[in-house]
Formats: structure tokens, C-alpha cells, sequence
């Protein structure tokens, strides 16, 4: 035993390199796994914690539970905790004619189970030590701050005659959430008595409780006795289901918490987190797997002179068999500092900028603090899932070992030596490299499984860099849309508008007005992925326009957003896209730009959840080549046009069904109310004042709305719509085209457009002083703006860590491949050059097998890249956009890995004559 | 006639104090169409001098003139050129490039000069080693005397000034090793080729025109036997 030890040790020692590449390769992806695990983890804390803190640490609350009620839950073996909050007393309002009106203040006592669920975190103060000691949430604090009425720790509230004193303020949501809106509690400790009243009376507790009593039946509730709000916690999230559905209205599942475990309507958390980190873990895996397989197997082909040498002098199979393993087993000793290392980085990035990390992912403070979570047990999984792959890598190299005929290892006459009977390839390079050429494509052929690990490796990186890169610009665009959809900073309304663009502080400006029109096309026209949306918005009742159905007889109404741009911004637009701007300026019949629709909504899935889904889609079918435009309508009108006589000029619209099908417009100002029923003429849209108490319809219209009809011409589709052109508004089914500003004419042109400004980098403050300072009346979009840039900077970072980190490994897989294979070849190159191969033929000959391999890595990475773009595509329901950019950028680095590793081995091969190579220590580095 | 001449030619390796003097001072030359036989101990220099002569290795010191061609005066391109074009080198394990068949590594050192084959001596020699029919095989494929057999091939298919052989028997049984003398000294006849051979094999020896005897890296018995 002690001397294969000292066998491992020596041929570690002696092929440092090897092992150096190894050991980094073990470390690195243990401590990925380390790190992702981490992650995970900490995330899956996270979110636990602060369902918590919004919450409470319960799975089924129980409103009004009655004495019955409570036993039974008491009795429930499923049952784990039940805590109880039963209301005291309370404080109403009472309105001017003497009558008690609002609840806004009460007592409630909870016991000590109802504090573990709701563990408070004090702001201030202690805990509660007594019943006349109270507890305050901080709104409440501010609710009795607003009612002139003690709020601070130390002074005593009066509720009912009884005085309470503050003991401390609590922070956590949770609390504000058990009773409505604007009454302010004061929570104080059950003194051991049973809390709760009979199932008779449970209805006036109920309403007690909730605090939405008023009148008549507040009176009622003021004689009722304590009611009493149950929380349980079960020994599992599915025995709470289970004891939810048992009591059926009365039960109500704690859904923020257990959507964690995969129960309640906002989808399966817990399996999202695990699938991410499956996805990434198995990557990782993957990509170790690869170098250190790749390393163990290139280490046996290296000794194979020692591995025979001992077996000629008497090691059995089974030895040599576990020297190589052994071997692993050392090198799995880098796995500890790996997983710390991952800990480590991770711990500390979390320490450091977590919560940051947290605000720009979701948008909101962090309710509690996100920390690292040090898990031994997922560390420990760490560790065997690093150990196992490398036990699995070398168990094949192992056996290969074993094989090991001891004469032919001594010998090592045939390292290439090739199992076919002909070697093919090399003969149309022999045209044009000559024997160089020759050479490159026999080598290459026969060592096509040698090179199987670079070829996987770089695929694998090419499609990780491809799809991380392809990934992230969806999730960027999504996230412009879900944040703000807009890429300007100010959108100036009134002002002087050329002054401001020649301002330093301005980097980009554009002219732009937007207007709203109606299509009504045939279902055809439309393409599949609006179909889909559409039906599913439909679906769920949330989206689509049931009155422009209406009007139009028709299910497919599509709203279009017209926006007139810039001249030479949509001409510089075009010219970058490469599309002939020729059709758009046509003074006659221009042709529009169709921009893609994008955004979020809810929508039904699979399970018959809503969800928020991210759409990027085009309205119309590739076929439809043109569209007929309808005059639209916006969210205000002038009440004169109506034949309304109101104070105000304006009103607010919106419109609806009524019972009878009809569509609806209701104005409103802040004083009135009208209803106008919209009904299809032969002059347009007529509009009929309808009476308010008898519900009668006016038999002339009040307002006719002409459909003046244009028809016009649609052209090239781009997802990625020009600077100024907003497409964010996807709400329902609608779409964006762009026209340029001059085909308004020159009246309503510039005159009536507003211009988007985006503000050079660092100069957004002075850019908003200076409109302010001149007066400028504009919309401010740069807190949405700067979101959305942020969270695609982390999401940009994210992606480019994680590739970076797979290139990593694919590095130093193809250079420790490259390296070695020309290494074992060494004797060879030994003879050429003995023969007369001068280094230039020798150069030009491996340059040729590494481009080959390339090559052939590349083509791989570039179809499965364009898959992986296509799958994505689909996900995202956008249209494919093939992603040649990056393939092109992804594959000029992995071509220049594979030229790297050449020239490295090749400045390896340059330091012996061709007497070492041929007869030296063949392997041996 | 001189074809091959070296003088105070020397290659040591190691630094001090524990230089390996492997050839020490030698010098001799070699007429065109002799065949010469080195013979001495392992470790006594043989194979090193073979390289140095072929231009192979770079001496520590000295010279090597082939026909009257200084050989290390020239850079290391046209080294390899001179090289694939003079010398014809003949090892003991074969080394023959495992992935060309018998026609292409006999072929090699032309095709790598970027020259035309001359198919008349490929034919020629291919009938003459008795490698016709295996032609289009893989060195795999073949025994040790015919791999012997395609590498004194490839040695002769550029008719190089000189032919180094390193025991060219040494890996062989008695009949395969004796064919393979036999080729040499027919080349040797034929076309009156010029011959180093390293052997330990006396009997292969004693057919030369002329036996070296090297010690220690020098030279120390220098006998014509015909």
C-alpha cells in the first residue's frame, strides 16, 4: 500500500503540469458547485425568511375560529403549532351625528404560539411581559400618531376604559396584515385564558376581527366576546393542504409560503430555484467531467512506458488498476478547498453587496437580510458530487491502464498506431500543403477520439457563450419592458427643443408623435403568436377589447400605435439594419416599419394559473402586406365635442360592455359621471347619451366620430425597435409601426411632436437641472430607465460570469489536450524532422489538425447554438433571431483558444532536437 | 573519393561537473561507396555520432563536411533540407510515421522536398525489398523485417549521398536480420550507396568494408577488413 502511494506521489510530482491543470480543474468546480449550491440555498433562506417576515410562519390561518374549532385543530396529530389572536376590545370612530362609525384602534392578545409564528423583530422596546403591555407596528405607530394619540414606547393607550402601555415597536409586515386597512393594534400576551367564542356567535366576532364592522352591527360587535384567529402550522406543507381543503371556506392557506413548497396558485417556486441549479450543476459536472477524464486519460497514454514497466516486473491488472485511481483520489483532495473557496466568494459577495443584489432583481428593499447560508450537508454534497465525477473520469482510463501490454509499453513504437487498415483523409489538403497537409488530415483522423473532448469542450462553450448571450438579451429586453419600456431618459413636451439637443449634456435625441389608430383584420391575417396571446389574455379576462369587438363585429380588433419618427433617426435606423429606406420616404404611400410587440401580462398556463409572461411577438401573419387604418381613441376627451356641458373641458374615459353586449364609453371628472353607448354608423362611431337613473338611450347622437379609413402599406419587421420608439405597451392586442415624422406633414409635424432625450453618461443630474432651469415641461423616465439598465447590467454580468467560468474549464481542457496529444507525438515530429521536415512544414502541419478539430468543434457549437437560440426564441415567444454575432465572436475565441494551445505546445516541441524527441523520455514532461 | 568527413567533432551533455562526454573528439572520414561498420559498447557514443553525421544533433564542437559541405554551417531549415536530401537514416525500431502506408512513407522525404516521386525507383525498390504487395499497408499491418524493409526503402527512394543506419538488425530474428544485410550490401553494390551501420552484431560487422570500434565516445580502433 505505502509504495503505490508513493507511486501516486511521484507521478503527480513528475507531471506537474498534468497535475497543476487537474487540481485546478477539480478546485474550480467544486467550487462552482460550492458556490452554485450556495446560492441556492441562501436564496431558497431568502425567500423562506421573508415569506415569513411578510406573513408569518404559518401554512392555514382560521378567521373566527370558533371553541369547537380550536379543539379540533388542538387534537389534529398533522397540526405541529396552532397559535391563536384573539380580540379584546376596540375604539371606533363616531361621525357627526353622534353615530360609532370606523373601528381604529384594537386590542388583541396573542399566545405564545401565535408569537413563534409571528416571531416579532423589534424596532424598539422589548417584549410584551403582561396583558396591559403592548406591542405596535410601525404603521401603527404612524396611524395613532395621525389620531393625535400615544405612539412612542413608555406611554399608555386607553382602549375601552383599560390602559395599555407600549413595550415596543415591531417591524414585521405580517402584523399589519391581520387586520384591515387603518385600524391600529395593539398587541399584548394572552394571559392563559382559552381564547375564542361558540360557533354561534362566530359571525359577529367575525366581523369584529376584521375590523369592517360599521353602524349598526358595530354596536353588535361591541357586546360580542373575545374572536379569535387560529394560525397552524402542520409537520408538512402537504398535510396543510390537505387540512385546508378539510374545512373547506373556513380555512385559508398561507400561499406566499407555501408557493415555496410548490402548493398555492403562484406556481412551484422550490422547483424553479432546483431546476436553475440542476441546469447549472449539471453543466459544471459536464464540463469537469470533460477535463478531468480528458486528464486522465492523456496521463495513462504518457506513462504508458511506466504502466508496462510494472507490469513486467509483476503488477497485477487490478494494482496498476488502482494506482490510477488512487491517483484521483489524491487529486480529490483539492475538492475541500474548492468548495470553501466557492463558500468563501459567495459569502462575501452576499455580505457585501446582497442586498443590493436583491433591490435590482426585485425591484423592492429586502424585507429581511439576505445572507449566506452555510449548509454542511449541501457542502458536503459539494464535495461527493466533485469526488464522484472524478472517481467516474478515471474509472475508464483505469481499466485502459490495466490493459496495458507490458512489450508494447516498453516499445511505445505505436502510440498512433491506427486500428483501421487505411487511414483516410489528408488527401484533397495534400493539394494545396503538400505532406504537411497529407499528414494534418491522417493525424487528425486517427485521433479523432483523442480530440472528442476539445471538440465537446469548445461546442460546449461556443453554445453556453451563444445562448448565455442570447439569454440575456431576452431577459434585458423583457426587463426594458416589464420596467418601463422606454430607452430615453426625458420625453420634453413644451420648449425650446433644438436648443436642448445641442446641449453637451445630450447624447442621443429624436423627434417622435404617436398615434393611436384601429385595424380590423381577418383571424388569418394575424400571426400565430398573437393568436396565442390573444386567446389566452381572452382566457383569463384580464386583457383583450370587447368593445372594439363590439363595434366592429369582429374578434380582431388590433389597436395600432402609429408613431411618426424622426427623419434622419429612422433613416440612420434603417441603414444600420441594412433595409433600403427608399420605400419608407415615398411621399406617396410610404411604407411602415413593424416593430415588434412586447411586454408582460398574465395569462393562464398550463395548471390553469395566472402567471406574468413576457410576449414578444409580431401582430400580423408574414403575409399581410397591408392594413386598413381606422381613426382610434384616447384616454380623454373634450366634453364640448360631446355636447356635454360640464365645469371642467376635459374628462377621463373608459369604456366597457354594458349588460345588453353594447359598448360603453363612461367619462368621468372629478365631479361627474356620464355614460355615452357607442354604436356603428355609416359616418362613424356615434355616441348616445345615456340617462343615468331611467337607463334611457338618447335617440339622436350626441357626437359622431368619422372613420375616416386609410390603408397603408407595411414593411420590414424588426424586434428591435429605433431609439424614441416606444413598443412596451402590450397590454392587449396592438401593435407599434413606424412611419418618419415628415409624412405628417409639415403642420403637424415637429410642431406637435415631443422629443426623447437621453442624457450622455454621467450628465442626467445637469441635463435635468438645465430643463428645469429653462423651463421645459417634460416627462421623466430615468428612474425606470436607470432600473432597467441596472438589472440588465447584473443580468449582462451574471450570463458573462457563468460563461466565462464554463470557458474556464474549456480552456484549460483544450490546451492540456492540444499540449499533450502533440506531446505523445513527440516521437514522431522527432522523425519527420529527422528526415527532413523543416519546423515551418511542421508548424503549417499541426496548425491544419487544429484547425480541423475546430473546425469541426465549431460547426457542432454553431448548430447547436442556432438550437439553443431557436429553443429560447420559443420560450420567450419571440421570433428567432439568428444570433451570428455572438457564434461569430464565440467562435473567433475558441479558434483562438485551440491557436494558443498549438502555439504553446509547439514552443514545448522547439526546446528538444529531434534526437530527444525520438529517443526520449517519450511523455515525460 | 571523400564523401564524408568529420572533424574534432564532439557533443557532451550535462553542465559541470557532470558532463557526458558521448562523442569526444572523433574524427575519420569515409570514401563514396564504403560501407562502414560502427561497433562498440552501449553508451559509447554510436547512435550520437550517427546524428551528428546525419546532422540530426548540433556537435558541443567540431565539424561534419559530406561532400565537402560544411553541414552545420547551415541554419536549421536548411539543415532539414539537406537532410532529407543527402542523408538516409534507418533506425532500429523502424520509425515509420504509423498513419502513411508503405508507398507514402517511402515517399515521404521527396513529397516533403515538394518534389515528384520518380515512380521507376519506387517501383524499383518496392520490387526489390518484396514490399509490392503490401504497398498500400499501414506499418501496423506488417512484421518487423518489413517495416525494416519500407524504412531502408524510404533511406534509399532519395538516393542520399550517405545511408546511417542505427542496428538496423537489432530488433530482428536471425533470417528477417539477414535479409535485411543483404539488402544493405546490395544497395551498397547496386548503386555504389555509401554506409554507417551501428551494430553490436558482430557477423553484420564483419560484412563491412571497414569497422569502428568507439569507447567512451572516441574512436579507438579504426580496421579496413576488404
Amino acid at each position: 500500500m505505502k509504495i503505490l502511494w508513493k507511486l501516486v506521489i511521484l507521478r503527480l510530482r513528475r507531471n506537474r503540469t498534468r497535475t497543476a491543470v487537474t487540481v485546478f480543474g477539480i478546485a474550480l468546480s467544486a467550487a462552482l458547485l460550492a458556490a452554485v449550491a450556495t446560492l441556492g440555498v441562501s436564496a431558497w433562506d431568502y425567500m423562506g425568511r421573508s415569506a415569513v417576515f411578510r406573513t408569518g410562519d404559518y401554512y392555514v390561518s382560521f378567521e373566527a375560529a370558533g371553541e369547537e374549532l380550536l379543539e379540533e385543530l388542538k387534537e389534529n396529530e398533522d397540526v405541529s403549532r396552532l397559535g391563536t389572536l384573539c380580540c379584546l376590545d376596540g375604539e371606533y370612530m363616531i361621525d357627526s351625528l353622534g353615530q360609532v362609525s370606523e373601528q381604529y384602534l384594537a386590542v388583541a392578545a396573542g399566545d405564545e404560539a401565535f408569537y413563534e409564528s409571528f416571531a416579532p423583530v423589534l424596532t424598539e422596546g422589548r417584549m410584551p411581559e403582561n396583558s396591559s403591555e403592548v406591542l405596535l407596528t410601525e404603521m401603527s405607530a404612524s396611524n395613532l400618531e395621525f389620531y393625535h394619540l400615544a405612539y412612542s414606547v413608555g406611554e399608555a393607550v386607553e382602549v375601552q376604559g383599560i390602559s395599555y402601555t407600549i413595550v415596543g415597536i415591531v417591524e414585521n409586515e405580517s402584523y399589519d396584515d391581520l387586520y384591515e386597512a387603518g385600524v391600529s393594534v395593539l398587541f399584548t400576551v394572552a394571559n392563559g385564558e382559552t381564547c375564542g367564542g361558540n360557533a354561534a356567535e362566530e359571525t359577529a366576532a367575525e366581523d369584529s376581527i376584521r375590523g369592517d364592522a360599521s353602524g349598526e352591527e358595530t354596536a353588535d360587535a361591541e357586546t360580542s366576546v373575545p374572536a379569535c384567529n387560529a394560525y397552524v402550522k402542520t409537520a408538512s406543507s402537504a398535510a396543510a393542504v390537505a387540512l385546508a381543503e378539510e374545512y373547506g371556506e373556513k380555512a385559508e392557506q398561507n400561499e406566499t409560503l407555501l408557493s415555496l413548497y410548490g402548493i398555492g396558485v403562484a406556481g412551484n417556486v422550490r422547483s424553479r430555484i432546483l431546476g436553475v441549479c440542476a441546469v447549472l450543476i449539471l453543466l459544471l459536472v459536464v464540463s469537469s467531467a470533460l477535463l478531468i477524464r480528458n486528464s486522465f486519460a492523456l496521463s495513462v497514454t504518457q506513462q504508458t512506458k511506466e504502466l508496462g514497466l510494472l507490469a513486467g516486473i509483476g503488477a497485477t491488472r487490478r494494482q496498476i488498476r488502482r494506482l490510477v485511481r488512487a491517483e484521483g483520489l489524491a487529486l480529490c483532495l483539492a475538492a475541500i478547498p474548492g468548495v470553501l473557496l466557492g463558500y468563501g466568494i459567495v459569502s462575501l459577495a452576499v455580505r457585501l453587496r446582497g442586498g443590493w443584489l436583491l433591490q435590482l432583481v426585485s425591484g423592492t428593499e429586502p424585507v429581511v437580510a439576505f445572507r449566506a447560508v452555510l449548509n454542511i450537508p449541501v457542502l458536503g454534497v459539494s464535495v461527493g458530487i466533485a469526488v464522484l465525477t472524478v472517481w467516474f473520469s478515471s474509472l475508464r482510463p483505469a481499466q485502459r491502464a490495466a490493459r496495458t501490454s507490458p512489450m508494447e509499453a516498453i516499445r511505445q513504437n505505436d502510440l498512433y498506431r491506427p486500428d483501421c487498415k487505411t487511414v483516410k483523409g489528408g488527401r484533397r489538403l495534400a493539394h494545396f500543403l503538400g505532406m504537411p497537409g497529407l499528414l494534418a488530415g491522417k493525424y487528425y483522423h486517427v485521433s479523432r477520439g483523442k480530440y472528442r473532448p476539445v471538440v465537446v469542450a469548445l461546442a460546449m462553450s461556443l453554445t453556453v457563450f451563444v445562448s448565455a448571450a442570447v439569454l440575456a438579451g431576452q431577459i434585458q429586453a423583457s426587463v426594458t419592458d416589464y420596467v418601463g419600456g422606454e430607452d430615453y431618459d426625458f420625453e420634453i413636451l413644451e420648449g425650446d427643443m433644438e436648443t436642448l439637443r445641442s446641449q453637451p449634456a445630450v447624447e442621443q435625441a429624436a423627434y417622435v408623435k404617436v398615434q393611436q389608430y384601429l385595424t380590423v383584420l381577418p383571424e388569418e391575417a394575424l400571426s400565430d403568436e398573437s393568436r396565442t396571446y390573444f386567446q389566452e389574455m381572452v382566457a383569463c379576462n384580464l386583457s383583450g377589447d370587447p368593445v372594439n369587438d363590439s363595434l366592429y363585429g369582429t374578434e380582431n380588433t388590433v389597436e395600432v400605435s402609429l408613431c411618426f419618427l424622426e427623419d434622419a433617426v429612422l433613416r440612420s435606423y434603417l441603414e444600420e439594419q441594412g433595409i433600403d429606406p427608399e420605400p419608407y420616404f415615398r411621399e406617396e404611400n410610404p411604407t411602415a416599419l413593424v416593430c415588434s410587440n412586447s411586454g408582460t401580462g398574465y395569462a393562464v398556463n398550463a395548471s390553469g394559473e395566472y402567471e406574468l409572461q413576457y410576449y414578444n411577438y409580431f401582430a400580423f401573419g408574414e403575409d399581410t402586406t397591408e392594413i386598413a387604418l381606422y381613426s382610434g381613441w384616447g384616454g380623454e376627451i373634450w366634453l364640448e365635442d360631446f355636447g356635454i356641458e360640464a365645469e371642467e373641458e376635459f374628462a377621463s374615459v373608459l369604456y366597457s360592455l354594458d349588460e345588453e353586449g353594447e359598448a360603453v364609453m363612461t367619462a368621468y371628472t372629478s365631479e361627474e359621471t356620464w355614460e355615452l353607448v357607442l354604436r356603428q354608423t355609416e359616418e362613424g362611431i356615434a355616441y348616445y347619451l345615456k340617462d343615468p337613473e331611467s337607463g334611457e338611450i338618447s335617440s339622436a347622437a350626441s357626437y359622431t366620430q368619422t372613420q375616416s379609413r386609410t390603408t397603408l402599406l407595411l414593411g420590414a419587421r424588426v424586434s428591435e425597435a429605433p431609439f424614441g420608439v416606444s413598443t412596451g405597451d402590450a397590454a392587449g392586442l396592438g401593435c407599434t409601426l413606424v412611419l418618419p415624422l415628415s409624412a405628417l406633414g409639415a403642420d403637424e409635424g415637429a410642431a406637435t411632436s415631443t422629443l426623447c432625450v437621453t442624457a450622455a453618461s454621467g450628465r442626467r443630474t445637469s441635463l435635468r437641472a438645465y430643463l428645469n432651469a429653462n423651463g421645459y415641461e417634460y416627462n421623466d423616465n430615468t428612474e425606470s430607465a436607470d432600473r432597467s439598465r441596472t438589472v440588465q447590467a447584473v443580468c449582462t454580468v451574471c450570463a458573462a460570469g457563468f460563461v466565462l467560468l464554463l470557458s474556464l474549464f474549456a480552456v484549460a481542457n483544450v490546451f492540456h489536450t492540444i499540449s499533450a496529444n502533440l506531446t505523445l507525438r513527440l516521437r514522431d515530429f522527432g522523425v519527420l524532422e529527422s528526415l527532413g521536415m523543416q519546423r515551418g512544414q511542421l508548424r503549417r502541419m499541426v496548425l491544419t489538425e487544429c484547425l480541423l478539430c475546430g473546425g469541426r468543434a465549431l460547426l457542432t457549437g454553431i448548430l447547436l447554438s442556432l438550437a439553443a437560440a431557436w429553443l429560447i426564441a420559443r420560450l420567450f415567444g419571440t421570433e428567432l433571431v439568428y444570433p451570428w454575432r455572438w457564434i461569430l465572436a464565440g467562435a473567433a475565441a475558441d479558434m483562438v483558444i485551440v491557436l494558443l494551445s498549438m502555439l504553446y505546445a509547439l514552443a514545448g516541441l522547439r526546446r528538444c532536437s529531434p534526437m530527444e524527441a525520438i529517443f526520449g523520455e517519450y511523455g515525460a514532461e | 573519393m571523400v564523401i564524408l568527413r568529420a572533424e574534432h567533432l564532439s557533443r557532451w551533455y550535462g553542465e559541470k561537473p557532470n558532463v557526458v562526454r558521448a562523442v569526444d573528439d572523433v574524427s575519420f572520414s569515409v570514401e563514396k561507396g564504403q560501407m562502414v561498420a560502427v561497433v562498440g559498447a552501449s553508451g559509447s557514443g554510436k547512435s550520437t555520432l550517427l546524428h551528428l553525421l546525419g546532422g540530426v544533433d548540433r556537435p558541443t564542437a567540431g565539424q561534419v563536411f559530406l561532400e565537402e559541405q560544411d553541414v552545420f554551417a547551415q541554419n536549421d531549415d536548411r539543415l532539414a533540407i539537406f537532410r532529407r536530401r543527402q542523408v538516409g537514416l534507418i533506425y532500429q525500431f523502424y520509425n515509420l510515421i504509423p498513419v502513411l502506408n508503405v508507398r507514402e512513407n517511402m515517399t515521404l522525404p521527396a513529397l516533403l522536398d515538394g518534389r515528384r516521386v520518380d515512380e521507376e525507383r519506387l517501383e524499383n525498390l518496392l520490387e526489390t525489398l518484396g514490399l509490392k504487395a503490401r504497398e498500400t499497408h499501414l506499418p501496423g499491418q506488417l512484421s518487423g523485417g518489413q517495416q525494416q524493409r519500407v524504412s531502408i526503402g524510404r533511406a534509399l527512394m532519395n538516393a542520399p549521398a550517405v545511408i546511417l543506419a542505427d542496428e538496423p538488425t537489432g530488433n530482428l530474428d536471425s533470417r528477417n536480420s539477414q535479409e535485411i544485410v543483404e539488402l544493405l550490401k546490395r544497395s551498397n553494390r547496386e548503386y555504389n550507396q555509401t554506409m554507417l551501420i551501428i551494430t553490436h552484431d558482430e557477423s553484420v560487422a564483419l560484412q563491412a568494408d571497414r569497422i569502428l570500434t568507439m569507447e567512451d565516445g572516441r574512436i579507438v580502433r579504426d580496421e579496413v577488413i576488404r
